[in-house]
């Protein structure tokens, strides 16, 4: 048994062992696996709920795989509303012919950053669609986290006169995907990972946050235009402080694609009152993932037409639009 | 490296230094029209805040230096032909999205049709070896891209390939510009030469600017010191009347540009006359195959005929890349032409005018 087959779709024996297959690569991290459903006792008033579904090509890339992306990105999306995550569903669509030691690969990324962020799986799927009719593999995620703050964290709340933070480096994860693809040699790897803890600390000590993304799909730029038209405020970045490596910039000049526009997997946007950022700093500082945190720039007004400013290099000044279409890279 | 020409502390002070020379004297009454000739500089001037910066000394116009813009709207009808043929082609990723006279790539795609993007062209050898159809490359592009497309069409003759083929669309530089002189309707006071072309070509094809026309001319790079030093070249110039090429890009670009390059476009290559848009058809300007590598023209090949084609109503792409309009001149920019919805290629394309006029407008 060395690739998926369609009968291990079928419900039969083959489906049976697909499902030994998963339970053995995860452990005891999946909870009621013999039920339809999975019922949990959550001691909360307030849940935190996020889907999402995942297709990345390669499905292996530099820093990550599907897998890791997957769990990830739900935990991130929960750290986003300030909520602590406890339980993620995992549902797998495979495409026939899928090699098993694949499929293991994955399952133990999972299992590392589950047992990271100390959640359990509660339910899952698994469907197998013929060779050719969708490439290698997806995941769909639920995760269920809970809300223990009383802050109002969301992308209204961005004030006038608020800090704008990145935890990181931006757009590694899509530059490396765009350097893998097109066979560039680099060293660069994604930045995929769980900003859960960081969040954590802030919330630990008090911080008062108005509004946390992750600039995923789109990155920096497109979430930070959301937060312009949902806040209906102004918002300039200097183009000096924002942290972009080097070889990102390089592989970003070469197809022709704006950095600000790439995706990043594991960093998160933090908008907060000027007065908590050297706090913020601090803190993020002392971790890994948060060591090249920075300042790049603040929320300007209140404004009816707003609009996402950035300060260029020379002192100079335009707009950052919402992305149209896709990025393509470019030919002189 | 990188970061040495794009946040950079010299660049503020380089601003000075070009500030100063602009300090108002009585002969300053207009602006200066600088043409950037290539599409990467148009984006680099617009997005380092350059153009905004300049607005009340400088007049940027984008020249024809974006491949997907200057392709004439028949030749698109050629490709959009050929995918409707069923044969699998084989492009850089911006020509999907430009409307041909009824239909685009992408929504050739949509309907099944096999388009494979790519962004070396030799990749379309793995493509030709995994698949037995037909496959053809459609080669736009200028200098920068021709000697890669040479050494695909040598690699498939040694290789043995039956079904490789290029449409040939391939246009070279220095033929435009002298067509764009000799017809030019606005005075331009300097060019800034584009650097990924000039790599390939060198420095002498500029040379009969400054010398014929008497305009300066500076060679560049794309991050923000190259444009800052670019435009200080050109100013200099102009003040002192000593209009010449200038090499700022020397990092890269050699004087005699790259002669193996240049060898292997000569190779395989022969100077026909092809159409530009905006342009119409310009003496040898473009690239043909030479006749031992003719079994490799898709046009022959396929024998495509485009009889009747449709140039987008109300664009005004064609003047736009002449140098004679902006972007903002067209009643349909950021209205009926957005990059969601593209009237032109100006709009499509990465290097096209338009299209970073819309992304990086300013405020």
């Amino acid at each position: 048994m060395e690739h998926i087959l369609l009968s291990h779709g079928s419900g039969g024996r083959n489906s049976q062992k697909l499902l030994k297959f998963i339970y053995d690569c995860l452990g005891s991290i999946v909870i009621n696996h013999t039920e339809d459903s999975g019922i949990v006792t959550l001691q909360t008033d307030k849940l935190a709920i996020t889907t999402d579904s995942y297709v990345v090509e390669p499905i292996f890339f530099p820093g990550g795989d599907i897998g890791k992306l997957a769990v990830c990105g739900t935990l991130n999306d929960l750290a986003m509303v300030g909520a602590i995550p406890k339980y993620i569903t995992l549902s797998f669509i495979i495409e026939e012919n899928f090699p098993f030691a694949d499929l293991r690969k994955i399952l133990h990324s999972i299992k590392k950053e589950t047992e990271n962020a100390e959640i359990e799986i509660i339910a899952g799927d698994t469907k197998i669609v013929s060779k050719g009719k969708m490439d290698k593999m997806f995941i769909n995620t639920t995760g269920y986290g809970i809300v223990e703050h009383s802050l109002e964290i969301n992308s209204k709340n961005a004030q006038p006169g608020d800090a704008i933070i990145v935890s990181g480096d931006i757009g590694d994860h899509g530059a490396a995907i765009m350097a893998y693809r097109n066979d560039f040699q680099s060293d660069l790897i994604s930045d995929c990972a769980s900003v859960v803890l960081l969040i954590r600390k802030l919330l630990d000590e008090s911080i008062c946050i108005h509004t946390l993304r992750d600039p995923t799909r789109g990155g920096l730029a497109s979430i930070l235009n959301e937060i312009v038209i949902a806040s209906s405020v102004d918002i300039e970045l200097n183009e000096t402080e924002i942290p972009i490596k080097d070889a990102v910039n390089g592989i970003c000049d070469v197809l022709g694609i704006d950095p600000l526009y790439m995706a990043c997997e594991g960093r998160a946007v933090i908008i907060c009152p000027e007065e908590e950022v050297n706090k913020i700093l601090r803190i993020l500082k002392k971790t890994n993932e948060g060591k090249n945190v920075c300042k790049i720039g603040s929320v300007i007004d209140k404004c009816s037409n707003p609009r996402l400013y950035l300060k260029t290099f020379i002192g100079s000044r335009r707009i950052l639009p919402l992305l149209s279409r896709e990025q393509t890279p470019r030919i002189c | 490296m990188e970061d040495c020409f794009k946040n950079n502390p010299q660049l503020l002070s380089l601003l000075k230094k070009i500030d100063s020379k602009f300090d108002i004297t009585p002969e300053f009454e207009d602006r200066y029209k600088f043409m950037e000739i290539c599409g990467t500089h148009t984006v680099s001037i617009l997005k380092y805040g350059f153009r905004n910066y300049f607005k009340k000394r400088i007049n940027f116009l984008s020249g024809p230096g974006c491949p997907v813009c200057v392709t004439s709207q028949k030749d698109i009808d050629k490709v959009i032909a050929l995918v409707q043929m069923g044969i699998r082609i084989v492009t850089f990723g911006d020509l999907i999205k430009v409307p041909g006279s009824k239909s685009s790539l992408e929504e050739q795609m949509a309907l099944g049709r096999k388009v494979d993007v790519v962004y070396n062209p030799l990749d379309c050898l793995k493509i030709a070896a995994d698949n037995d159809e037909e496959i053809v490359f459609i080669a736009v592009g200028f200098e920068t891209t021709i000697p890669v497309t040479a050494s695909l069409v040598l690699d498939a003759e040694r290789m043995g390939f039956k079904n490789l083929s290029i449409l040939p669309l391939m246009k070279t530089i220095p033929s435009a510009l002298n067509f764009l002189l000799s017809n030019l309707e606005n005075e331009i006071d300097g060019f800034i030469c584009p650097g990924h072309v000039s790599v390939i070509i060198g420095e002498q094809p500029y040379r009969m600017i400054p010398e014929k026309y008497k305009i300066p001319c500076v060679i560049a790079g794309f991050e923000p010191v190259d444009i800052g030093l670019a435009i200080e070249s050109l100013v200099s110039q102009i003040r002192k009347h000593t209009p010449i090429v200038d090499n700022r890009y020397k990092r890269v670009v050699k004087e005699n540009g790259n002669i193996s390059a240049k060898r292997l476009i000569v190779e395989v290559f022969e100077e026909t006359d092809v159409e530009w848009r905006g342009f119409g058809k310009v003496p040898t300007s473009g690239m043909k195959l030479r006749e031992k590598f003719s079994k490799f023209d898709a046009e022959n090949k396929f024998n495509i005929k485009i009889k009747k084609f449709l140039e987008p109503k109300g664009c005004i792409c064609g003047e736009i890349i002449a140098g004679k309009k902006h972007p903002l001149d067209c009643t349909l920019f950021a209205k009926r032409c957005t990059p969601d919805s593209p009237v032109g290629p100006c709009m499509v394309s990465y290097e096209g005018a338009c299209s970073a006029y819309y992304k990086y407008g300013e405020p």
